[in-house]
């Protein structure tokens, strides 16, 4: 009897923390949204802008060579064998399907989060877990500064616009490296035939999803990102506590959303 | 008048304080409050600081605000810890309350800024991180920040070192501006006006 009262309890105890994180996630949106609003004011514009610089650069900028790494690798390898596999008549229109449901639905999406998460995301967690440990919101408090128009709502804005410059990077990269390839094998393929074969088949359904993919997706990695690292109260243990909680989160909801979004978009 | 406060009450964290207060603080004055316990009187004093109005009203060098917390950097609280944000190098620290609050343009920062720091000898550490720093020079980094901001009001914590307050307090008769201190002792005479804080300040009418 009492191991079932504990198990219920268990449970009773992972509801309510999801709840207060789900709770947790909108209140964040909310406090981001309100706090962009005053960071129009002359003074607080020009450091709002500042550190959604610092973001971009952290995240859409330094995180290019390994994207660019990625997407040459995936185009050079995987997607130039479909010359190989397709026939000359037919290669242009297999290949621009292949490349819309491999890179643009899923893989390059996927692999512009982890990069995301593992590079931005892990650096966000870490950086408010300190500003935590070390009492740096009540030092900026005692100024009159409000810490949101500093950490939570340039990551809540850069977030998104990196992830959606990752996406169109890798796609560009892929694109590219796949045909280096296969012109290198034979050198009778068309460049402007086989990139307008690929553009024909991006639809306004595939601007569409990949935009939510790129804006909801990189908005919950760094949502989740602050909400980890502000739970750090006193132990500097707490800091790789929050790193790990927010890593596995970020890759578990990332993941969902894009499944989910890929199931109504393309198959319902 | 530098500070004047009107039947106010103030909230902190869902309490109560200062409950319809009247209280007038005039250029160049020194109001200190004392506690048996000292960490009553810092925390008064972080209440004030950063509770928000819930009745009266609060003028500040001529201006009605909702909080001290929202004046603009005009009342900047100085603890014994926590002055220093410890994620940004000492150049931000110094820049960043006079941007966020447009204190100064942008081009006038960099020059008053640069000046300061020969004036307190922190040439050296301005690209460094707090921790990186001295005492010494930390003190010294605090005491720069509160030249260039020029609040109007400074609320000073116990504990802090006496020559800091010395000079915080010359800052004040020359800028004209008013201090609310944290005394560990009880104030003197010489004091241009003193309020001996007794009760607990969780309590109603504290002051």
């Amino acid at each position: 009897m009492n191991s079932l009262w504990r198990f219920l309890e268990r449970i009773g105890q992972k509801i309510r923390h999801g709840y207060t994180f789900i709770a947790d996630l909108f209140g964040l949106i909310f406090i981001a949204y309100s706090a962009s609003w005053r960071a129009f004011a002359p003074g607080r514009r020009k450091v709002f802008w500042r550190m959604f610089r610092r973001q971009i650069v952290n995240t859409g900028i330094r995180a290019l060579w390994i994207n660019a790494i990625l997407a040459i690798a995936i185009g050079a390898a995987l997607l130039s064998q479909v010359h190989a596999l397709a026939g000359k008549a037919t290669f242009h229109e297999i290949y621009a399907d292949l490349f819309i449901l491999v890179v643009v639905r899923e893989l390059g999406p996927l692999i512009s989060g982890i990069i995301l998460i593992t590079r931005a995301g892990a650096s966000v967690t870490a950086e408010i877990a300190h500003a935590q440990l070390l009492n740096d919101f009540r030092s900026l408090r005692n100024l009159g500064i409000n810490p949101v128009t500093l950490y939570l709502a340039p990551v809540f804005f850069a977030f998104p616009l990196s992830l959606l410059a990752m996406f169109v990077y890798f796609n560009l990269l892929s694109i590219l490296s796949a045909y280096a390839m296969i012109w290198y094998q034979d050198a009778d393929v068309a460049f402007i035939p086989f990139v307008v074969g690929i553009l024909d088949r991006f639809t306004t359904v595939e601007l569409a999803v990949t935009s939510l993919k790129g804006w909801i997706g990189g908005g919950l990695i760094g949502l989740v990102a602050i909400h980890y690292g502000a739970q750090v109260k006193q132990r500097f243990t707490e800091v790789s506590h929050a790193l790990s909680a927010a890593l596995t989160m970020q890759l578990a909801l990332f993941f969902i959303f894009n499944v989910l979004l890929s199931i109504l978009a393309y198959r319902v | 008048m530098i500070l004047q406060t009107k039947a106010l009450t103030l909230r902190h964290k869902n309490r109560h304080l200062f409950s319809e207060r009247d209280l007038q603080l005039m250029p160049g004055q020194i109001l200190s409050i004392w506690s048996e316990e000292i960490s009553d009187a810092n925390l008064w004093l972080h209440a004030f600081a950063q509770g928000e109005k819930e009745q009266g009203q609060i003028f500040l060098a001529g201006e009605t605000y909702h909080g001290l917390s929202k004046a603009k950097g005009r009342a900047l609280l100085l603890s014994q810890e926590d002055n220093l944000a410890q994620l940004l190098t000492i150049w931000e620290n110094l820049a960043l309350p006079l941007e966020y609050h447009n204190i100064l343009p942008t081009k006038q920062i960099k020059t008053e800024l640069h000046k300061i720091a020969e004036e307190r000898q922190i040439t050296d550490c301005l690209f460094h991180f707090p921790q990186e720093l001295t005492d010494n020079q930390r003190q010294q980094v605090v005491l720069a920040r509160a030249l260039l901001m020029k609040p109007k009001l400074l609320l000073l914590e116990s504990h802090l070192p006496s020559d800091m307050i010395e000079q915080l307090e010359h800052f004040c008769k020359i800028q004209q501006s008013a201090i609310i201190i944290v005394r560990e002792k009880p104030p003197s005479q010489a004091d241009a006006c003193a309020i001996l804080y007794r009760e607990n300040p969780d309590n109603r009418g504290d002051a």
